[in-house]
């Protein structure tokens, strides 16, 4: 996993992906959202036990290495303020056919989510308030 | 014989386990590091376990005692289940419900 503070750019994990025997590429990219339900969100300040987070995400990829026919994966998180339309999160995986690709880009997704230490504090228009 | 290994178990195990003392440095973050404006702190621990070392930081931090039940913990950057046993100079840190992505 690489958590960076700066633009996550799409198109240098696109050809770190590309190989000769992948037939599918998949990315899953999150962003802050403003819905009604979330109210008026303005951007996302992300934090990380940043050393626990590596390592977890880590284990997270061999684990998908093992579970799905994937050759590749990358897992990218930024950290600090991330304004509405900017990435926050990506998780990219190639594998020579698509149905294992969008597989595994589901369950990294959800399994760094649920285990890597990092946590956010959404910033709203007008104020700070954490949810 | 029988009786001095007895009795040198209980001066090697329980007696020194009574007395023993560890130090054991916490992290804290998200919502724990707001609440106590702090990022780590060296705790001296004499019981064992993850459990038993909850329950006394729920004593001395009582104002994060709900964000404790809702954490996991982490010695020395591998999640751990409640029964393990800590060891002097471990590191533990406390980990809020995550929220990555």
């Amino acid at each position: 996993m690489v958590l960076i503070g700066s633009e996550i750019d799409i198109e240098s994990v696109k050809e770190k992906l590309k190989r000769n025997e992948a037939g599918a590429i998949v990315m899953f990219l999150g962003e802050p959202r403003r819905s009604p339900e979330d109210g008026n969100v303005v951007s996302i300040n992300y934090t990380a036990y940043e050393e626990m987070a590596v390592k977890e995400a880590e284990k997270i990829e061999c684990e998908a290495k093992n579970k799905f026919p994937v050759l590749d994966v990358v897992i990218m998180h930024k950290l600090g303020n991330v304004p509405l339309r900017d990435i926050s999160f990506l998780v990219a995986v190639s594998s020579p056919h698509r149905k294992e690709a969008f597989e595994a880009c589901v369950w990294i997704t959800d399994e760094v989510k649920k285990r890597v230490p990092i946590w956010k504090e959404i910033i709203y228009e007008g104020s700070r308030n954490s949810k | 014989m029988f009786g001095f290994y007895r009795l040198e178990r209980i001066f090697q195990t329980e007696f020194f386990d009574i007395i023993r003392t560890m130090r054991i440095k916490v992290l804290y973050f998200a919502e724990a590091y707001k609440i106590l404006n702090r990022k780590e702190e060296e705790i001296e621990f004499s019981e064992s376990s993850i459990a038993e070392f909850l329950n006394n930081l729920r004593k001395l931090h009582a104002e994060i005692s709900e964000i404790l039940n809702q954490s996991m913990v982490a010695v020395n950057l591998e999640y751990r289940p409640v029964d393990y046993a800590l060891k002097d100079g471990d590191t533990v840190a406390i980990i809020p419900p995550v929220e990555g992505g």
